[in-house]
């Protein structure tokens, strides 16, 4: 790593965080400036350490714990719930004999949180460039996909759907006519978002050519995610590793060159257009009442891995099994981990005015990282 | 531009999709996750609901004799239906509302509940023990 002087004299110290407008989260940031150039910049993400890795090796037994991993997130928390679970039935050896339709739901569940995930994100990416409008109007359109998830799972975003073996709520006849009819609406507010970033002068004037990430530093750093694909990686765990039907259904990988912060959030507005289709087509393909759950009669006794792609990126879940209830030892590598180590490299030479947009770009999720 | 300021103008008029809740009912979709609710008559006491719940909102006191009583946590519950799936004999049910907060008048003393049941559990096992080891002597 280069090493950065800095003129002690005549810089200024800003600290932002750990509590700050911009932040939906705690994080600290220490700036150090020349008039408005950023200089140097400083990290502290570890402020909500709730040791849940430590708790599912010693509080609760296996079944529990995909309930256990959802309140990790408050966003992305099937990701995290699904991960699990499907670690642990790869553990367990029972990975191939999960039905077509618990699949199915997985992936409408996840699919659901992703598009709720970034439109929140884009939304609050609008609000810290100043353009409270559009922050206002997209949120108004997330609530109709919180209505659809209230109305499938019974939880507007905690969704606590996945169990160990199956899922534990199926969709009826009804809901699934109902939710095709929701998701024209959403596919119309898409095509605003899409619309809105790609013309609005303003918007793109603030985000083109900020924080531009080229192909070799994403892969030098390892970003996951929208972040690496905005940059060119051709990278989605849901093809990569795939749990549910991904591959059958044809998912594809969306990627752009420019790597700035725009093309992240370009990024994340034309993978919404890909979750709609996956949900149609994971409603199509089965159909209600087939069985939903398995028995599961083993304990995990095998060391399993599973990756799955949240809405930020690569989720990896590691689970060794002992054979016995607790698992033990289970290792949660989450998203914004990956994506933290490059902010400090793409800030220098900003603007301090530009750092909250270039900050929400990358889209941290730092209880994930606390965890 | 002149896009977004026509869909503000817009929302200027529109209904908000949010509900202005203390002054509107609040009437929940089929299957949200509300209140659990437990029948007497139904329940035999087996203790799978409490070995199923997640987050140990359930506890169970079995007195010497007869006299059993199953208490519920409405603010440890995260409102996941595992209890209710694991019930054998259909005693509990996921109802549609939610659970009202504790008001004044009740009290909900859980730590006391839990080091109750953590005791009455323990003699109830060293019960089964020596039960147990005098049927082996004999
Ligand atoms: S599982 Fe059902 S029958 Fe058994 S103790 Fe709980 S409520 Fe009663
Ligand atoms: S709903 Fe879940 S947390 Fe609540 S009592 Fe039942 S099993 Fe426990």
């Amino acid at each position: 790593m280069k090493k950065i002087k800095v003129n002690q004299e005549i810089c200024t110290t800003i600290p932002m965080g750990s509590q700050h407008v911009a932040l939906p989260e705690p994080v600290k940031l220490v700036f150090d400036t020349e008039n408005e150039v950023v200089k140097r910049v400083s990290f502290d993400v570890s402020y909500v350490h709730r040791g849940i890795e430590k708790s599912l090796t010693t509080m609760y037994d296996f079944k529990k714990a995909p309930y256990v991993v959802g309140r990790i997130c408050g966003i992305c928390a099937i990701a995290h719930s699904i991960a699990c679970t499907v670690a642990l039935e790869r553990s367990i050896g029972i990975d191939g004999e999960v039905p077509d339709r618990v699949r199915a739901v997985r992936m409408i569940g996840l699919e659901l949180d992703r598009l709720q995930s970034h439109f929140l994100i884009n939304g609050h990416l609008a609000e810290v460039c100043g353009y409270e409008n559009i922050f206002m109007h997209l949120w108004r359109c997330r609530e109709f996909i919180l209505d659809t998830a209230d109305m499938l799972f019974g939880n507007r975003v905690q969704y606590d759907v996945v169990c160990v073996g199956g899922v534990n709520r199926d969709i009826d006849e009804k809901t699934g006519t109902r939710i095709s009819e929701a998701l024209e609406e959403i596919e119309e507010s898409i095509g605003f978002m899409e619309e809105v970033f790609t013309r609005d002068k303003t918007l793109v004037k603030r985000l083109e050519g900020l924080g531009v990430v080229s192909k070799d530093k994403a892969f030098e750093y390892g970003l996951v995610g929208p972040s690496a694909r905005a940059s060119g990686v051709k990278t989605d765990c849901r093809i990569e590793d795939d749990w549910g039907m991904y591959r059958d259904f044809g998912l594809e990988i969306i990627t752009m060159t420019e790597g700035d912060a725009l093309a992240r959030c370009l990024v994340r507005v034309l993978e919404c257009f890909e979750s709609v289709r996956m949900i149609r087509e994971a409603l199509d393909s089965t159909s209600p009442g087939e069985e939903i759950q398995l028995r599961v009669r083993d304990n995990p006794k095998k060391d399993a891995v599973c990756r799955n792609e949240a809405p930020r990126g690569e989720l990896f879940y590691y689970i060794r099994g002992t054979g016995k209830k607790i698992p033990g030892r289970v290792k949660i590598r989450t998203p914004t981990f990956a994506n933290i180590p490059i902010l400090p490299h793409v800030m220098i030479g900003v603007r301090y005015n530009d750092v909250p947009p270039l900050l929400m770009s990358f889209d941290p999720c730092l209880s994930c990282t606390g965890r | 531009m002149l896009k977004m300021f026509i869909t503000s103008i817009k929302n200027l008029f529109r209904k908000p999709v949010t509900q202005l809740y203390p002054y509107e009912k609040y009437e929940p979709f089929d299957g949200y996750r509300g209140k659990i609710s437990w029948e007497k008559g139904k329940c035999t006491f087996c203790m799978k609901c409490g070995r199923a719940c997640t987050s140990g909102a359930i506890k169970i006191l079995i007195y010497s004799g007869e006299t059993k009583e199953w208490v519920w946590n409405p603010i440890q519950c995260i409102y996941c239906g595992e209890c209710v799936r694991s019930c054998p004999f259909g005693a509990l049910i996921q109802e549609k509302y939610y659970a009202s907060p504790i008001t004044k008048g009740e009290k909900l003393d859980w730590s006391e509940i839990e080091k109750k049941a953590g005791r009455l559990e323990d003699r109830w096992r060293r019960q089964l023990r020596d039960r147990r080891g005098k049927r082996k002597s004999e």
